[in-house]
């Protein structure tokens, strides 16, 4: 074999299961990441805005009204949002995300004070989920 | 055969109808999980057809078969109809100068430029013999009368375009396989372009016939199962030619008199045999592809449409003799493409929605598996590199489009370049 051939193939072995391992994981090891820094950033209350593919996430305070809300859904839908202590954060939506329109109706029941839309949007790509917060 | 082309033809649209409503009930909510199960799907496909794609290289570059020169009468096919008469003198004077022994015909599907003269004056400067249809009958006519009643004694037969060159070795490197290897009904040549440098689109043009030839159709040879020979360079064994002229002069294709495509149909009719079709990068011409954009789109539109046919028809007896023909043209050119399309759609309007993410993430992200589709070009044919990034950008945005158009258009049978 050539050794251009050669270079070509370790090349596309290399790459070809790097671009496999990423692609099936890329969202949720980012959702992870984002989890994980929101987790960091939280002092007691805290409501995290996952950035578009959830590569990257903000952070802001709720009011106890909000933290009761939000934790009034979370009994009702575990599967997307988590209460430890006083931290609340989207939870991994891997697996069982809820539709559009629970986002809206979870997001509409936060009394808006300005700092929180209630726009949602979730993204053609796996995991894409985008909660404006302003 | 016309229920089952119907019904086939039914597929396609509801292959597009389930994309399409996928993707509109999750722009209307959506049921929890299906979108993402259906990217999740779609990504873990195209991903698994990369490896398998890959590891056929790889399995062709361990295992290359090297067949020795030899010689033995070959029958050189040039159908014509309105070719200038300096390419056509140009494609005679290649094939009259190329290695082996060989006899030419040269057949006029009734061209109306005023050069049937020219033709056969051509046709006796190179010993060729020359038949001339009244009217234009099309190529299948042209290649059938040839075969069927013009080739005196030859074992191999070799179809060329009026307007390809051949490299010297050309005819003896692509028969060779047909000598030697018992099971090799049919073989394909590595088309190459003349006007490659005419401007940005040629060069695009010459990526795309790269990559078709020597990734996809390579991957294919592996298995024996070349999908298409090309109408510029094909060999086949004059033994086996005979038994398929009929079926390849009659095809109809829902109830219309099939006119294009006859490389791809004629290739499907020797898989259809049992035969394994090979592909041979050995054997090069050289010819020309069209350099305005217009005439490209016109061309891959015919094309496309007798993609969509040819697609049906192998289906209907892979399932049998070819079962991973079946398997790649079911999945791979029938099922992805169409069910792709409510993907491609929210795609696109995420550029309007979320233009940064598509910019940083989704965009990157389908070219880069398009490129590691492509490593082998950037490795043996580095030049073509820019060609290939163009040819990403615009089978992305417009070739992948026309198959809707062609899907709607299937009947039509207009040649639409000439």
């Amino acid at each position: 074999m050539k050794l251009i051939v050669l270079a070509q193939w370790l090349t596309v072995f290399t790459l070809l299961p790097a671009y496999s391992f990423w692609i099936l994981r890329a969202d949720e090891m980012s959702m992870e990441r984002a989890i994980v820094y929101a987790m960091e950033q939280t002092n007691t209350q805290t409501f995290f805005e996952l950035e578009s593919g959830g590569t990257s996430a903000s952070v802001c305070t709720l009011t106890e009204a909000e933290v009761s809300i939000l934790t009034d859904t979370y009994t009702t839908s575990p599967e997307f949002l988590h209460v430890e202590g006083q931290s609340v954060t989207i939870f991994h939506f891997v697996g069982s995300e809820p539709t559009m329109s629970q986002l809206q109706a979870l997001f509409a029941d936060i009394p808006s004070d300005g700092r929180i839309c209630t726009s949602v949007y979730r993204g053609p790509a796996p995991y894409l989920f985008h909660v404006s917060v302003s | 055969m016309s229920v089952y082309q119907w019904i086939m033809y039914g597929l396609f649209f509801a292959l597009l109808g389930v994309s399409l409503t996928v993707y509109i009930v999750e722009l209307f909510g959506g049921i929890p999980g299906l979108w993402q199960a259906y990217n999740q799907i779609y990504i873990q496909i195209a991903l698994l057809h990369t490896w398998i794609i890959m590891v056929l290289l790889l399995i062709t570059d361990l295992r290359q078969k090297k067949f020795p020169l030899f010689s033995n009468r070959i029958a050189v096919i040039v159908p014509c109809f309105n070719e200038p008469i300096d390419l056509l003198e140009r494609s005679l004077r290649s094939i009259s100068g190329a290695l082996g022994e060989k006899e030419i015909i040269l057949v006029d599907d009734g061209s109306t430029n005023g050069t049937k003269e020219a033709m056969r004056t051509l046709a006796k400067k190179f010993g060729a013999t020359f038949h001339s249809f009244n009217r234009n009958r099309g190529k299948r006519h042209a290649l059938h009368i040839a075969v069927t009643t013009l080739i005196k004694n030859s074992r191999f037969v070799v179809m060329v375009d009026s307007d390809t060159v051949l490299d010297p070795e050309a005819l003896l490197r692509l028969t060779a396989p047909l000598l030697y290897d018992a099971r090799i009904g049919a073989t394909s040549g590595d088309v190459r372009l003349l006007n490659e440098n005419d401007n940005p689109l040629t060069k695009m043009i010459a990526a795309y016939y790269w990559i078709a030839l020597h990734i996809h159709r390579r991957a294919q040879s592996a298995l024996g199962m070349v999908g298409c020979c090309s109408g510029a360079l094909s060999g086949h064994r004059m033994d086996i030619l005979p038994l398929v002229m009929d079926d390849f002069l009659h095809q109809e294709f829902l109830g219309e008199e099939c006119n294009h495509s006859e490389d791809r149909h004629l290739t499907n009719l020797i898989l259809r045999l049992g035969f394994d079709v090979a592909f041979v990068p050995e054997a090069i011409c050289y010819t020309h592809t069209p350099s305005t954009l217009k005439r490209f789109l016109c061309q891959q539109q015919r094309w496309r449409r007798g993609f969509l046919q040819e697609s049906i028809f192998t289906l209907s007896y892979a399932w049998r003799k070819r079962p991973a023909l079946f398997l790649e043209v079911l999945i791979w050119d029938i099922a992805m493409p169409f069910l792709s399309v409510g993907i491609m759609i929210a795609m696109f309007v995420s550029i309007l929605t979320h233009p940064f993410y598509f910019l940083f993430t989704l965009l990157p992200s389908w070219l880069i598996l398009l490129f590691i589709r492509s490593l082998p070009l950037i490795f043996q044919a580095r030049e073509k590199f820019p060609g290939l990034f163009f040819f990403m950008i615009f089978s992305t945005f417009v070739l992948y489009w026309q198959m809707f158009i062609a899907l709607c258009t299937l009947r039509n049978t207009k040649w639409i370049t000439r």
